[in-house]
């Protein structure tokens, strides 16, 4: 379910910006555009799936717990 | 870069809105239990030194966001850096706090719906306005102060008839690197998360004190606190208080005003619905002007959905429950402070020794 609810977010946005924004976009634009939306679908599918990706949390907890004394 | 104009009201209101987000909600309850109001008051005298910094950068450069001002201090290479770090900085915010509301949402009245539908709805509203730009975001953040004001008035006053005033005793039973933990908490969280407000500098118009809107928002912000504090307190008690992951919200089931007006939690949501999208929507911006910045591109616009997406595709898998979102709040002020402190005392820094420099070189020339 939580994939075809990824799918039918991702796939209007795309044609409805590849129809407004996108046609007045330059190249450079267009490009980082592809690249960031491509990597939030990936990673939302793979949340789909339910396969877990390493939070960036435990690194954060992992070298601050090493720096400071931190009591939870 | 195209240049919007926000009004002085707009952007204080905005201010204001941005640190209410989810703490009206989250409550600013800290370890000290009944002694919060301690650190409340301690962190907003240690969030003045940073805003004087903020209202002096914004005051120098009145046309320049902070990142525009990197890059034209410290070159490309350290610019970049600097800018890419404040970049990660919004993104990763604007994550936490769409996460917060999900975790909220689900919790509060949601417990069977997965959490990433909550989040769609919440993004796409965000990113609209985001895209609508900043002064549409001002004239929200307007409305809606008033809004999330009364209910908080509202929800106090109503609250005095159960409330137990002995609840603020005792005082001082706690040890000095308590308050001092507590104080940072509440400083980086949600004080110097106004360093947001630099990457979206530039908007705001030149007659008007950056000074005076800073401040101004600190000290109703600072009022807020302490009325959601002693709200929550005096019904709830220290222990209740502590122990609740969403205070304000259980205070708020308890509020009752005779036979005919009771559950009003709801408005308790409303106002977490309302101040979370400035919050989120302000991270976008910057998350989307930072990105434009550092790729060189005329329009940040078309940057905030694909933007958007990733915060929401970050916050999907950013905890695993409910517990691990509330263990990184301890973790949380040591995390920011390079981004909230450091970074901003370094620009400004350059930025007195870049006015100081051309000066002499007017004086010169």
């Amino acid at each position: 379910m939580l994939t075809v609810i990824v799918i039918s977010l991702f796939l209007p946005e795309i044609i409805y910006d590849y129809n407004t924004a996108l046609k007045q976009a330059g190249k450079r634009e267009r490009r980082i555009y592809a690249v960031i939306m491509l990597i939030s679908f990936v990673i939302l599918i793979l949340y789909s799936f339910k396969i877990t990706i390493p939070s960036p949390h435990g690194i954060i907890t992992k070298v601050i717990g090493s720096l400071f004394r931190i009591e939870t | 870069m195209k240049r919007e104009r926000v009004t002085f009201n707009q952007a204080m209101f905005s201010i204001v809105l941005f640190n209410f987000g989810s703490s009206v909600v989250m409550g600013v309850s800290t370890g000290v239990g009944q002694e919060a109001w301690i650190p409340i008051l301690a962190a907003t005298v240690a969030a003045i030194p940073l805003f004087l910094i903020f209202g002096r950068i914004m005051q120098l450069f009145p046309e320049e966001d902070i990142f525009g001002i990197m890059n034209s201090l410290f070159g490309k290479t350290f610019g970049k850096i600097g800018i890419a770090l404040l970049t990660w900085y919004a993104v990763h915010l604007c994550a936490l706090v769409l996460r917060d509301f999900s975790e909220f949402t689900q919790i509060s009245s949601m417990p069977e719906t997965p959490q990433l539908p909550i989040m769609i709805l919440m993004i796409l509203t965000t990113i609209y306005l985001a895209r609508s730009g900043m002064r549409n975001m001002g004239k929200w953040s307007l409305v809606m102060f008033f809004f999330v004001s009364l209910v908080v008035i509202f929800t106090f006053l109503t609250a005095i008839p159960q409330a137990q005033v002995d609840d603020l005793l005792p005082i001082g039973s706690h040890t000095r690197a308590e308050y001092f933990e507590s104080s940072f908490q509440i400083f980086s969280f949600p004080y110097a998360e106004t360093v947001i407000f630099l990457c979206l500098a530039g908007s705001y118009e030149k007659k008007d004190s950056p000074y005076k809107m800073l401040f101004y928002a600190l000290f109703i912000t600072l009022i807020v606190f302490v009325l959601v504090f002693l709200r929550n307190l005096t019904l709830l008690g220290p222990a209740m208080m502590q122990t609740s992951y969403f205070p304000s919200y259980v205070t708020a089931r308890i509020i009752g005003v005779g036979d005919f007006l009771a559950r009003i939690e709801s408005l308790i949501s409303s106002n977490f619905l309302f101040a979370g999208i400035v919050k989120i929507t302000a991270c976008l911006l910057a998350a989307s002007k930072g990105l434009a910045r550092l790729f060189e591109l005329e329009d940040y616009r078309i940057l905030v959905l694909p933007m958007g997406m990733l915060a929401m595709a970050l916050s999907a898998f950013l905890y695993e429950n409910t517990m691990e979102m509330f263990a990184f709040l301890k973790y949380y002020p040591y995390y920011a402070f390079p981004f909230q402190v450091i970074l901003p005392l370094i620009t400004w820094i350059g930025c007195e020794f870049y006015v100081r420099k051309r000066r002499k070189e007017s004086k010169l020339g």
